[in-house]
């Protein structure tokens, strides 16, 4: 098995020293907000994921290793290039990872933690799931094993990528130059992703490249216009840290406890966030056409 | 990672979020205004209008609220959490519970992560709290 540094642990003091200067930077300019228990939640947050992650690392290493092993077509050796193509590679499965995340309520009960701040800034970075190992996220790498990269060289890249995405956790940076803005995921695109106004809903799901999003049909630009509003479509009511990670698994638990049919039970994981078999609550696609039916009620002439 | 190191992140952890509170003081209650704000994002189905003519009950603690929605609109309750808002939206009364105290009453929700919101009100406030709840509750068990 190859030894690569883990990208992530060795940038945490990094990560620390950053939200230090974006919060002083905020403090002296007015133009970015911390919130003393919000940041408190999402570090812990942070920590906990990755005693989480050192606990079940095993479960997706053991995976990937046992398909490499069994499975691989090829053998592409460890060469610079091959860590370039890890990385491309990577990204791309992280996209539909990150858009699974959002569109398959089991994968959404792990990644929803992410989004609970109604904060925007550098602690919101690290305010991550303790319970991704338990969703089927890993199988969207398989075919990366699959096609014989070392496991060991796309965890180092899945590693890169989410320090990558640190930076772009911030109000402070207004937009980067357009051929930057064309191409990488940025601040811009990434409050998009993490507003809750319908507008914004369900989009920019990349991690570095921004192409994913748009070759894929996700991708929608942030409008000065209309100024993004963090959180969820219903915000938590706590900050404890315990319900923060489990509060989706426990409305998941419940929903197909109280279910009638296998069908509803299968759907109650599957489908979007928001699904009921009686559609008395709302998914994103509801929301988003209720806003579309919303704004043309109001363009329309008054009889 | 050692316990050596998680005692260290903790406490890098902690001071971190110490500072935050030190620098960005909470500074704003919850005002009938905010209140209002924060139902028209959250809950953009009922009309503006009705919104802005709800009756609003904004404990004495600044940090809760419930507003009474005219015209079979239901019931919100609003809690402050930190510097924002959270609201819970009901159609219908019956589907939370409200408890009076010595000075308060307390909305219990069947709700993970905001079980239940203490409001400190007058006692007229209370009483006039109670009599809606009360009078849907016995509508529905009618």
């Amino acid at each position: 098995m190859l030894d690569l540094p883990q990208p992530t642990q060795v940038a945490v003091p990094l990560f620390v020293a950053f939200i230090l200067v974006e919060m002083i930077h905020g403090w002296r300019s007015g133009r970015i907000k911390y919130e003393g228990r919000d940041t408190l939640t999402s570090l812990i947050m942070g920590l906990g994921s990755t005693v989480a992650g050192a606990l079940t690392a095993t479960l997706a290493v053991g995976f990937a290793y046992w398909v490499w092993t069994n499975f691989a077509l090829f053998d592409f050796g460890t060469a610079l290039w091959v860590f370039v193509l890890a990385f491309i590679l990577d990204d791309l499965a992280y996209y539909w990872v990150h858009r699974m995340g959002h569109r398959m309520r089991w994968m959404w009960a792990a990644h929803v933690i992410h989004h609970s701040s109604q904060h925007y800034n550098l602690s919101t970075a690290l305010r991550q799931t303790w319970t991704g190992q338990l969703t089927p996220g890993i199988l969207f790498r398989a075919p990366i094993f699959l096609l014989g990269i070392d496991p060991a060289i796309v965890f180092f890249c899945a590693g890169i990528n989410l320090v990558y995405q640190f930076w772009i956790h911030t109000e402070a940076i207004d937009r980067m130059p357009r051929w930057f803005e064309a191409v990488m995921n940025t601040p811009s695109h990434h409050r998009v992703h993490h507003a809750n106004n319908p507008r914004y809903l369900d989009a920019n799901y990349a991690g570095v490249f921004m192409i994913w999003d748009k070759i894929f049909g996700t991708y929608i630009p942030e409008e000065r216009s209309e100024p993004c509003r963090y959180g969820l479509v219903t915000d938590l009511g706590t900050f404890n840290p315990l319900r923060v990670a489990f509060h989706e698994w426990v409305g998941i638990f419940k929903d197909i406890w109280g279910a009638n049919k296998w069908k509803d039970r299968v759907l109650f994981l599957l489908a979007p966030p928001g699904w009921t078999p009686d559609g008395s609550r709302m998914t994103s696609d509801m929301i988003k056409t209720a806003w579309r039916e919303r704004k043309e009620a109001s363009k329309a002439p008054a009889e | 990672m050692d316990v050596m190191q998680l005692a260290g992140s903790l406490i890098a952890i902690l001071l971190v979020a110490y500072l935050a509170k030190y620098l960005f003081p909470n500074a704003t209650p919850l005002t009938t205004e905010r209140a209002i704000r924060n139902l028209k994002r959250y809950c953009p189905e009922i009309p503006d209008l009705h919104i802005e003519n709800a009756h609003y009950f904004i404990s004495e603690t600044d940090d809760s609220a419930i507003a009474l929605i005219p015209d079979d609109f239901g019931i919100a309750v609003l809690k402050q959490m930190g510097d924002r808002i959270t609201v819970r939206h009901f159609d219908n009364i019956s589907e939370l519970s409200v408890e009076k105290t010595s000075d308060s009453v307390r909305v219990v929700m069947d709700d993970f992560t905001l079980a239940s919101v203490k409001l400190k009100l007058t006692a007229e406030q209370i009483a006039s709290i109670l009599s809606v709840t009360n009078d849907t509750k016995e509508t529905v068990h009618a």
